[in-house]
Order: C-alpha cells, then structure tokens, then sequence
C-alpha cells in the first residue's frame, strides 16, 4: 500500500486510521508548512514581503511525499543581520514539527533555501 | 539553474560538432539551381561557426563550473535537512557590510569557490586620506569573520583588489 503511494505521489497523502483512512493533499500540507515559516522572525518572501497566508504561500514551498514521508523544501528571504543558519534551522523546526502535528506525516527533511537578504524599513 | 547552464553548453557543443562534420563533409561541389556554391568559402564559413560555437561552449561551460563549485560552497547539511545560501544572498550580505565600513566608496564583489569553501574578491577605489595595507588588512577580518558568522559557511579567503584611489579636488 505505501510502495503504491509512493509511485503515484501527487495523489494525496493517507495516514492510516482504525475508523478509515484520512487523506492530506500536497497543497495542504505546502500551506501548512507556509504558515508555520511565516511565524519564524526574519523570515520573509524572496521578494521581501511577509509571506503570505493561506494557498498563495504554495509558490514559495515545494512537497515531495516518498514512500509515506514528505520532504519539503522552502525559499525564504531572511532580514539583514541575522545568522542564517540560526534562522533557518528555526524554520525547519517549526515546520517539521507544525507539519507533523497537524497532519500525523513524518517530515524526512525540510530543505531551506535562502535567495535573499531582505532589508529592513528605514535602513538605507 | 545550473543544470540549464550544463544543458546549454552541450547544445552549444553539440552544434560545434555538426557544423565541424559539415565543414569536413562538405561535398566538393554543390549546384545551388544554376549557380554553384564555391566549397571553400562554404566550408569556411562553417569553419567560423564551429569556433564560434566552441567558444559560446566553454564559456557557458566555465560558467556552470564556477556555480556548481559555488553552490557545493554555500550548501550546509543539517539534522533536519539542507540550508542552501544563494550566492546572491551572501552579495547583499557582504555589500551590505562594506556599505557600512566604506559609506559612500563604490566597491565591486564577486564570489569564488576554493574547494568547499568560499572566497571573496572585493575591487575598490581608495577613499580618501586611507592607507591600502591596514584599509585591506580591515576589510579582510571584517568580512571573513562577519560572513562566517551570520552564514555559517567557511570563508577561506579575502582578496581586495585596489584599483584606483579618490583624490581630493
């Protein structure tokens, strides 16, 4: 049943329950994963803006499910002076654990990008 | 990214070859309706194509070289998954810190790859009343230690490269 799952991977995900199975979209969880990398300090679009809520966040994080297990990868801009591996290992944290509460999917990895240095107001 | 740039130069590389096979199989005359195509001029012709091809080829090949070393430079592996530093994000990082040491100096920076580490090669102007050796000396500790620090990544070296000096008047 998982070595199926994992051939067909855009098909949602579907953690095995006693009553029946419950089945988490891709979409889903790039949302999920969106919302929790907003919350982190200093961590902004690749553009520089905040990141945006709900699906719009998706273009910014990528899904991969292999095998029953998700691997995310993220591109984020991090506020100048910050130590970005610092951030970013608070990123994966919080996502991997936001992830895996609130869909019950085990996160392999979460793989972060950082494209850019985002300025912050007032600063010339 | 960089796999279009690989991609790229084996298509360049590829046309370099059959425009080289059509320079070398060119037949020796070929009757284009009533006139005839001088073979010389057409293999010539193809000739030139091929170098330019060659030459397109190794540079997008230097190219790609360049940014895969880069990008093993700026990778750093975690417990919980990879943290990749775009090079262009470690630019605004060092700009950033020479635009607060050199405030309105103008100043160039390029990044380099020295195995799996990264160096820095800054090119500047002089500013004013400033002497090149402790002026390089203070550049080199601010920008190794700093980049380490809020990169994490190994900072191998820091070249500055003088090119000019600001005069007064």
């Amino acid at each position: 049943m998982k070595a199926e799952r994992a051939s067909r991977p855009h098909r949602p995900e579907e953690p095995e329950e006693e009553a029946g199975k419950i089945s988490v979209a891709k979409e889903v969880i790039a949302t999920i994963a969106g919302l929790a990398a907003a919350e982190v300090p200093g961590v902004y679009s690749p553009k520089g803006d905040p990141l945006p809520h709900g699906s719009a966040v998706q273009r910014y994080v990528h899904t991969e499910l292999l095998g029953g297990r998700v691997r995310i990868a993220l591109s984020v801009g991090v506020s100048y002076g910050r130590v970005l591996p610092e951030v970013a290992q608070e990123l994966q944290e919080k996502v991997k654990t936001e992830v895996e509460r609130l869909t019950t999917l085990p996160v392999e990895a979460v793989d972060v990008e950082v494209v850019g240095i985002v300025e912050p107001e007032g600063r010339a | 990214m960089t796999l279009l740039l690989w991609l790229e130069a084996l298509a360049l590389l590829a046309c370099a070859v059959l425009s080289g096979l059509g320079a070398g199989l060119y037949p020796p005359e070929v009757a284009v309706g009533e006139r005839t195509a001088s073979p010389l001029a057409v293999r010539v012709g193809l000739g030139a194509l091929t170098a330019v091809f060659l030459a397109a080829s190794g540079i997008v090949m230097a190219l790609a070289v360049r940014r895969t070393g880069l990008q093993r430079a700026l990778a750093l592996s975690g417990p919980k998954g990879l943290i990749l530093i775009a090079p262009r994000t470690v630019t605004q990082l060092v700009v950033g810190l020479l635009a607060e040491e050199l405030g309105g100096t103008p100043f160039q920076v390029r990044l380099l790859s020295k195995g799996k580490a990264l160096a820095l090669r800054v090119s500047l102007r002089l500013p004013e009343e400033a002497s090149i050796p402790s002026l390089a000396e203070r550049l080199q500790d601010l920008l190794a230690t700093e980049v380490a620090r809020r990169t994490g990544l190994e900072v191998q070296e820091v070249q500055v490269l003088v090119h000019g000096a600001t005069v007064r008047g």
